[in-house]
């Protein structure tokens, strides 16, 4: 298969990334809305809102990070050091946000 | 004090022979290291936060299993990239490692990935934007199914 090939499918794929990604988070401020009126499981919807930014955020990094790349070469150790960070961060928030759900499900 | 001058000097010098190998192979490996762990921690992460989101959803709404399925496919995606990352080293140092692969095998096994990474990629994003949809229309609607399930629902099940 030809490197052109993989160029749109990168491309294709990262626009459809990004719209979903901007569109969740729409999503995610609505549900910040919902839940000014909620006072209970404060610690749960903290940590879903911050692991779902993360989330987004991540997504947003590799699909800037594979059209950026396709444009200046030199960008892709840029992006590759960002994704890590986020992953990292992401890995963290994952589990406080699975510890917070467990206590709820008891 | 010289032989703890000498002591100080030796991961300078350990350093340096990274970094020379690092030249002669032609990949950053302190960088790829990195990337490899946060792949792996990323996998764990999703892995655990999947199953916690199953759960809930067996025991509340619905709507958590979206997620779930987008964590789970999530992992898929660290996976792929994790070997993307290993065949990445591996058709570099290919001649030094002492791995019998073809070049046929190892592009075959190159396009695979370079196909399946954009594709899951994707699906995770779309699913996870439905999961939230529903997460929103069931708080507006019914906010007491987000934790718990709807007792119509219960009836329907038995």
């Amino acid at each position: 298969m030809n490197e052109e090939f993989f160029v749109v499918l990168n491309t294709v794929a990262s626009m459809i990334v990004i719209i979903c990604t901007v569109l969740s988070f729409q999503l995610l401020v609505g549900i910040s809305r919902e839940l000014k009126g909620l006072k209970t499981m404060d610690l749960m919807w903290k940590n879903f809102i911050i692991m779902i930014n993360l989330f987004i955020l991540l997504g947003i990094t590799r699909a800037v990070g594979s059209i950026g790349t396709i444009i200046f070469e030199g960008l892709q150790p840029v992006f590759e050091a960002l994704l890590s960070v986020t992953l990292i961060l992401f890995f963290v928030f994952a589990i406080q946000l699975s510890l917070s759900i467990e206590e709820i499900t008891e | 004090m010289k032989k703890l001058a000498f002591l100080a000097g030796i991961p300078l010098l350990m350093i340096e022979n990274v970094n020379a190998l690092e030249n002669i192979n032609q990949i950053d490996m302190s960088g790829t290291m990195v990337q490899l762990i946060a792949y792996l921690l990323g996998i764990c992460g999703a892995a655990y936060l999947a199953a916690g989101l199953w759960l809930r959803s067996e025991k509340g709404s619905q709507s958590w299993k979206y997620l779930s399925v987008s964590m789970i496919l999530f992992v898929f995606w660290n996976i792929i990239g994790t070997f993307s990352i290993l065949l990445d080293v591996l058709a570099v140092r290919k001649s030094t490692s002492g791995i019998i692969i073809s070049d046929e095998t190892l592009n075959t096994y190159i396009i695979i990935v370079k196909i399946l990474d954009p594709v899951i990629a994707v699906i995770v994003f779309v699913i996870l934007l439905f999961g939230l949809k529903k997460i929103i229309d069931a708080m507006r609607t019914k906010p007491w199914t987000v934790f718990s399930k709807d007792e119509e629902e219960e009836k329907s099940n038995e």
